[in-house]
C-alpha cells in the first residue's frame, strides 16, 4: 500500500514536469499555441491523476490530510463564487475569513500532534485529550462558533458609525466573545474529560500504565492549554484580518481616517494628570477629613486624631470626594493638570493626545462647553473648535482629543495644562467637571497595534490555563454537574469581581475593616444576636449572605484587574506589568494552587470505588 | 506516615520469595456508603499467591469479588485491611506497572481514537519511542487480526473487536504479569480460540497470567491453578489437575470399534470384576465443529468485514526464560492450532484416572504385561499422534487376551 502512494506521487510530479517543462520549451521556441495545449493537456491529466490517488489511497492519513483541505478549497470556492454572483460581497469576504481560520486550525492542530509525539506518557494523555476535545464534537462548536462571530462581527456593527468606533466595537465584542467561549469551553471539556473517563472507566487502563496521578492531570491541564493556545491563535489571526479588512473600508472623514491610525490602531501610554504642588491633594483631604470629624465624630474619629486612623472604606470615600472636588473647575476659575514622566513620549515623533471629556454641573449653553485651554503657558486654538475670544466650544459630556506637538514638553519631561472655565458671552457657566477616572488624560504612541493585541491574547491565555486547572481539579472530585455549578460560580464570581465587591458593600451591616479579627467576629456575633432578639430576620440573612460572599471573594482571584479587551480596543497599550502579573498569578499562582488541590484529591482516590 | 507509604512499608515487610508475582495476605475489602457505614465486603479476608511464569484462574460467579480482587492488585482499590505485594512493591508503585498489562472484564477505550490510535495512545504512556512503538503497534494488530480495520474508530467496533484492541493494549509493553479480566467475553469462537492461544503461548514464554472469568470452559483449558471464590471469600485452590481429577473412573480412547469388539471389551472387563461400564460414541465439540467450518471457509477465500483470524504471536513479546527460540514457540502454536484434531474421535487417547493400584491390577491383568501410564495430561500442550499413526496394538492385545480366556461357544 505504502509503496503504492509514494508510485503514485512519484507519477503526478513526474506527469506535472513533463507536460510543464515539454510546454516552457515549446513556448520558448515561439510555439505559444502547442505549448499551451500541451500544459493544458498536462493539467488536466495531472488534476484526473490527483484525483483518482486521492480515492484509492484515502486511508493513508496524510493523502487524507491533503483531500480535506483540497475539498474544503473547493467548497469555500465555490460558495464564495455564488455569493459574488449574487452581489453578497460581505459573504464572500466572511466565507473567506472563515475558511482561512479552519485552515490554521487544521495547520495548527498538525503541528500540535507532531510536539507531542514524542514517547512521554503525559504527552500521550495531551494528544489524546486534543483528539477528545475535536472529535467529541463539544469543543467543535465553541471553535465553529469563535471563528463564526469573527467572521461576522465586522458586517453587523453600524456602517454609518464612524469608522474609529466600528473597529472599537469590533475589537470589543469579538475578543470578549473569544475570551467568554473559549472560558466556556475549557470549562466543560476539563470538568468533561476527567468526570467521564472516571464514570465510562477509561481512566482505569491509564492509570494501569506507568503514569502517575499528576502526570495524569498535568497532562489533561498541557492538552487543554495547547488547545487554547491554538484556538487563541486562529482566533487572533481572524481578529487581526477582519480589523484591517474593517480599517479598509472608507471612513466618514479624513478626521475618521487619522483617528483609526492615532487612536485605536495603536499603542499608547496613558498618564494621568497630578497637581503641579504635590501637598495640594493632601491638604485637601486633611481638609475634608477634619470637616467629616466636626459632623460625624463617631464614624470619622474626634477632630486632631492621627489621619491614619480612619477605615479603608471612608479613606476610599473621602479620596474620591477629593479628587472630584480637584476635577471640578468654578465658573471664572484655572486650574492646572500636570503631567509628567513624559521623556520617552517624542520617540515615535507623533503628536501627544490630550483627551478629555467636559462636562457641566447644570445647563449648558445649547449642549456645548466653553472652556480656556494654555499647555505650558501657550495657549491652545484650532480652527473649527476655537471662538473668537480665543475659548475652545466643544460637544458636552462627549470625549475630545487634540494633538499637542511633543517639542512643546519642558525639560523635566512634563506638560502643564490650564483649564479656565470662562464666561463666555456674559453667560456665567456653571462648575466644569471631569471624570476624576479619565475625565483628563494625556496619551502618547509607545508601540504598534500587533504586539497589543498579543499581550492581550497572552494575558486570555493565562485566563483559560486557570480554568483548565480549575475544571480538572474540581472534576477529579466532583461529578459533571456538581463541578459544573461550582466552577461557573467561581468564573462569574472571578469575572465580576469589582461588580459583586461594590454590590456588597452596601448590602449589609458589616464590621469596619479596621478592627482586629477577633474583635471582627465578636461584632459579627452581637449583630447577629441582636437581630434575633430584634427579629430582624432577614437583615440577619443578608449579614449572613454578605459574610459568605465576602469569604468566597477572598480565594477567588479577581479577572477584572487583568482585562486587557477595554485597553486594547481604546488603542491603549497593555503593560508589561498586566501580561507579568497575569503570567505570575493566573498562569502561576493560583493554577498551582488548584492544581495543588486538585492533585492532593485525586492521588488518594479509590477510582473503581462502585465495583461491587 | 502517608497511606500509601504506609502500604509500601507493609507491601515490603509481606514475606515473598523471589518466584512469587502476586502475593495478597489476609486481604480484605469493604465498600462504605455516604456516612462510612459497610455496605458492602466485596472480599473478606483472602491469601492468594501467584507464582512467576503460571497461569492463574480466579473463577467465581457474578459478585464474588474477582474484579475488586484484580483491582487491590492494580492499586485501583485499596484494601480495607491486609496487605497486597506484586513483585514484592506495592500496587501502586508506578515503577511497577511498567511490567503489568491489564485487560478489564470490559473494554473502556476511547470511542474516539482509531485501533491504532489507541495502541498509540498506550505504547506513549510506557514512554516507548516512535521506531518501537510503530512496530509493536504493527505487530499486535496483525495478532488480533485487525490490521485492516486499524484507521476505523473504536467506537464503530463490534464487543469482540474492542476486545482484541484490549488485549492487545494489555499487550504493548510486553508485560511480565498478564492480568486478564474475563478476557474472551463477547467474543466469537475463533477470537476465544485466538485469546486462548494467546494465552498458552505467553504462558510458554515465561509470561505470569492472572486470567479471570466465569467461563470455566476457558480457564480449564489454559491454567495451571486456580481459586475459586464465592461470597469475597477464597473457597477452593489449587492444580486444576488436581481439582478436576476423577479418582474413581477410569477412561479409555480407542479407534472406532465394531460392536462385537465392543462386547469382548465389556466382557473382558467383567471378568475383571469391572460391572459397571460404558462404551459410547464420543461427540466432537461444537467449539470444534464450528472452528473447523470456518477454517474451511477461509481457507475457500470468503470475505468478511470483520475480525480476521489472528496471526501469528507478536514477535516482541518476550521468550521464555528457558531462551527457547523462535522455533519452539512456533512450533507449540502449530500444536495449539491442532488442538481440534486433538479431541477429534478419530484421535487414540488413553488417558488414565484411575488410582494407581487399580491401575496396575486391571491393566497388568488384561494386558499380561506391566502396566504403562499415558502420557502427563498437564496443559497445556497434549500432544497426540493422529488416527493413521494410532496404536492399535493395545486393543488388539486385549481383544486377543479375551478371546484366549474365553474360548468361543460352540
Amino acid at each position: 500500500m505504502r509503496k503504492s502512494w509514494k508510485m503514485w506521487l512519484i507519477v503526478l510530479l513526474a506527469l506535472v514536469a513533463l507536460t510543464e517543462g515539454i510546454g516552457l520549451l515549446l513556448v520558448a521556441q515561439g510555439s505559444d499555441a502547442l505549448g499551451q495545449v500541451v500544459r493544458s493537456l498536462g493539467r488536466i491529466v495531472s488534476n484526473a491523476w490527483v484525483i483518482y490517488g486521492l480515492i484509492v489511497w484515502r486511508e493513508v492519513p496524510w493523502v487524507r490530510r491533503f483531500g480535506v483541505i483540497l475539498l474544503g478549497t473547493a467548497t469555500v470556492q465555490l460558495m464564495a463564487l455564488v455569493f459574488w454572483a449574487m452581489g453578497w460581497t460581505d459573504m464572500v469576504i466572511a466565507t473567506a475569513g472563515t475558511y482561512a481560520m479552519a485552515l490554521i486550525f487544521y495547520a495548527g492542530l498538525w503541528l500540535i500532534r507532531i510536539l507531542l509525539s514524542p514517547g512521554v506518557a503525559m504527552f500521550g494523555v495531551a494528544r489524546t485529550l486534543i483528539d477528545e476535545a475535536i472529535r467529541m464534537k463539544i469543543a467543535l462548536v465553541f471553535i465553529l462558533g469563535v471563528a463564526i462571530l469573527i467572521a461576522v462581527f465586522p458586517f453587523i456593527i453600524d456602517q454609518d458609525d464612524f469608522l474609529k468606533y466600528r473597529i472599537t466595537s469590533f475589537l470589543t465584542w469579538s475578543l470578549m466573545a473569544t475570551s467568554a467561549l473559549l472560558s466556556l469551553m475549557t470549562l466543560f471539556l476539563s470538568i468533561g474529560t476527567i468526570t467521564k473517563e472516571q464514570a465510562q472507566r477509561q481512566i482505569f487502563l491509564t492509570l494501569t500504565k506507568p503514569v502517575n496521578r499528576a502526570e495524569y492531570l498535568l497532562g489533561k491541564w498541557l492538552g487543554i492549554s495547547l488547545l487554547n493556545l491554538l484556538l487563541l491563535s486562529v482566533a487572533g489571526s481572524g481578529i487581526y484580518a477582519f480589523t484591517m479588512l474593517l480599517e479598509a473600508q472608507p471612513a466618514q472623514d479624513n478626521t475618521d481616517r487619522l483617528a483609526v491610525q492615532s487612536q485605536v490602531l495603536v499603542a499608547r501610554h496613558w498618564v494621568e494628570p497630578t497637581p503641579p504642588n504635590p501637598d495640594e491633594l493632601r491638604q485637601m483631604y486633611d481638609d475634608l477629613l477634619e470637616r467629616a470629624r466636626d459632623e460625624d465624630p463617631e464614624r470619622y474619629g474626634k477632630p486632631g486624631d492621627p489621619h491614619d486612623e480612619v477605615s479603608p472604606a471612608d479613606r476610599a470615600d473621602l479620596i474620591q470626594k477629593v479628587m472630584l472636588k480637584w476635577f471640578s473647575i468654578p465658573n471664572q476659575s484655572t486650574k492646572t493638570y500636570r503631567f509628567s514622566g513624559l521623556e520617552n513620549a517624542t520617540q515615535y515623533a507623533q503628536p501627544l493626545q490630550l483627551r478629555f471629556k467636559p462636562k457641566l454641573a447644570g445647563s449648558s449653553i445649547e449642549g456645548f462647553v466653553f472652556l480656556g485651554l494654555r499647555i505650558n503657558g501657550r495657549p491652545y486654538t484650532k480652527p473649527g473648535i476655537t471662538t473668537a475670544q480665543g475659548l475652545l466650544k466643544l460637544a458636552e459630556n462627549n470625549f475630545h482629543v487634540i494633538d499637542i506637538d511633543p517639542r512643546i514638553i519642558d525639560e523635566r519631561g512634563g506638560l502643564d495644562i490650564e483649564i479656565t472655565n470662562p464666561t463666555p458671552g456674559g453667560v456665567r457657566q456653571p462648575v466644569l467637571n471631569f471624570n476624576p477616572k479619565d475625565g483628563v488624560e494625556l496619551l502618547y504612541r509607545v508601540g504598534g497595534f500587533e504586539n497589543n493585541l498579543l499581550r492581550t491574547l497572552c494575558v486570555i491565555w493565562m485566563r483559560l490555563i486557570f480554568l483548565a486547572m480549575l475544571g480538572l481539579a474540581a472534576g477529579a472530585y466532583l461529578s459533571f454537574p456538581v463541578a459544573s455549578l461550582v466552577c461557573m460560580l467561581v468564573y462569574f464570581t472571578a469575572a465580576g469581581n469589582a461588580y459583586l465587591a461594590e454590590s456588597l458593600q452596601y448590602y449589609a451591616a458589616f464590621p469596619k475593616d479596621t478592627l482586629p479579627f477577633f474583635d471582627k467576629i465578636l461584632w459579627l456575633i452581637s449583630r447577629a444576636l441582636g437581630y434575633i432578639s430584634e427579629g430582624e430576620y432577614y437583615d440577619l440573612f443578608k449579614m449572613l449572605i454578605k459574610l459568605i460572599a465576602s469569604g468566597f471573594m477572598l480565594i477567588v482571584p479577581s479577572f477584572g484587574e487583568l482585562n486587557p479587551t477595554p485597553l486594547v480596543s481604546d488603542g491603549r497599550l497593555v503593560p508589561v506589568e498586566m501580561v507579568t502579573r497575569a503570567v505570575i498569578w493566573s498562569g502561576g499562582v493560583w493554577t498551582g494552587m488548584v492544581g495543588l488541590i486538585g492533585w492532593l484529591i485525586f492521588r488518594g482516590r479509590e477510582l473503581a470505588r462502585v465495583t461491587v | 506516615m502517608s497511606q500509601a507509604a504506609t502500604q509500601q512499608a507493609d507491601a515490603a515487610q509481606t514475606p515473598m520469595s523471589q518466584d512469587m508475582a502476586v502475593k495478597c495476605v489476609g486481604l480484605t475489602k469493604v465498600f462504605k456508603d455516604f456516612w462510612l457505614r459497610n455496605r458492602v465486603k466485596a472480599v473478606n479476608d483472602i491469601d492468594l499467591d501467584i507464582r512467576k511464569g503460571e497461569v492463574f484462574g480466579l473463577l467465581g460467579p457474578n459478585g464474588s469479588g474477582k474484579s475488586t480482587t484484580i483491582k487491590l492488585i492494580l492499586g485501583l482499590l485499596h484494601p480495607t485491611d491486609g496487605r497486597i505485594a506484586v513483585f514484592g512493591r506495592h500496587p501502586r508503585d508506578v515503577k511497577n506497572k511498567q511490567r503489568i498489562g491489564y485487560l478489564p472484564e470490559e473494554s473502556y477505550l476511547y470511542p474516539f481514537l482509531n485501533a491504532y490510535e489507541t495502541l498509540e495512545y498506550y505504547a506513549r504512556l510506557f514512554h516507548q519511542k516512535r521506531g518501537i512503538r510503530k512496530g509493536r503497534i504493527d505487530t499486535l494488530l496483525e495478532m488480533v487480526g485487525l490490521q485492516h480495520v486499524a484507521r476505523r474508530p473504536i467506537g464503530e467496533y463490534s464487543k469482540g473487536m474492542q476486545r482484541k484492541i484490549g488485549l492487545a493494549q494489555a499487550l504493548i509493553n510486553d508485560p511480565d504479569l498478564l492480568i486478564l479480566d474475563e478476557p474472551t467475553s463477547g467474543m466469537d469462537p475463533i477470537a476465544t480460540a485466538d485469546v486462548k492461544r494467546v494465552i498458552m503461548s505467553l504462558a510458554e514464554r515465561g509470561k505470569t497470567i492472572l486470567l479471570c472469568s466465569h467461563l470455566l470452559s476457558d480457564v480449564e483449558d489454559v491454567t495451571d491453578r486456580v481459586a475459586i471464590m464465592y461470597g469475597g471469600k477464597v473457597r477452593r485452590h489449587g492444580q486444576i489437575d488436581e481439582l478436576l481429577e476423577q479418582h474413581d473412573r477410569t477412561m479409555i480412547s480407542t479407534p472406532a470399534l465394531d460392536p462385537q469388539a465392543e462386547e469382548r471389551v465389556i466382557q473382558a472387563l467383567e471378568s475383571q470384576g469391572v460391572c459397571d461400564t460404558t462404551i459410547t460414541r464420543p461427540r466432537q465439540k461444537l467449539e470444534t465443529l464450528f472452528l473447523n467450518i470456518v477454517a474451511e471457509a477461509q481457507a475457500a477465500g470468503a470475505a468478511t468485514s470483520g475480525a480476521q483470524s489472528g496471526g501469528k504471536i507478536a514477535g516482541f513479546l518476550a521468550t521464555g526464560p528457558e531462551g527457547e527460540g523462535e522455533a519452539v514457540i512456533e512450533q507449540l502454536i502449530t500444536t495449539r492450532s491442532k488442538l481440534s484434531d486433538a479431541e477429534h474421535p478419530s484421535d487414540v487417547e488413553l488417558t488414565e484416572h484411575a488410582s494407581k493400584s487399580h491401575d496396575e491390577q486391571v491393566i497388568g491383568s488384561l494386558t499380561g504385561g506391566p502396566a504403562t501410564r499415558g502420557p502427563e495430561t498437564t496443559p497445556p500442550a497434549p500432544s497426540t499422534p493422529p488416527q493413521e499413526q494410532a496404536d492399535t496394538g493395545l486393543i488388539d492385545s486385549l481383544i486377543q487376551k479375551k478371546d484366549k480366556q474365553d474360548p468361543p461357544k460352540p
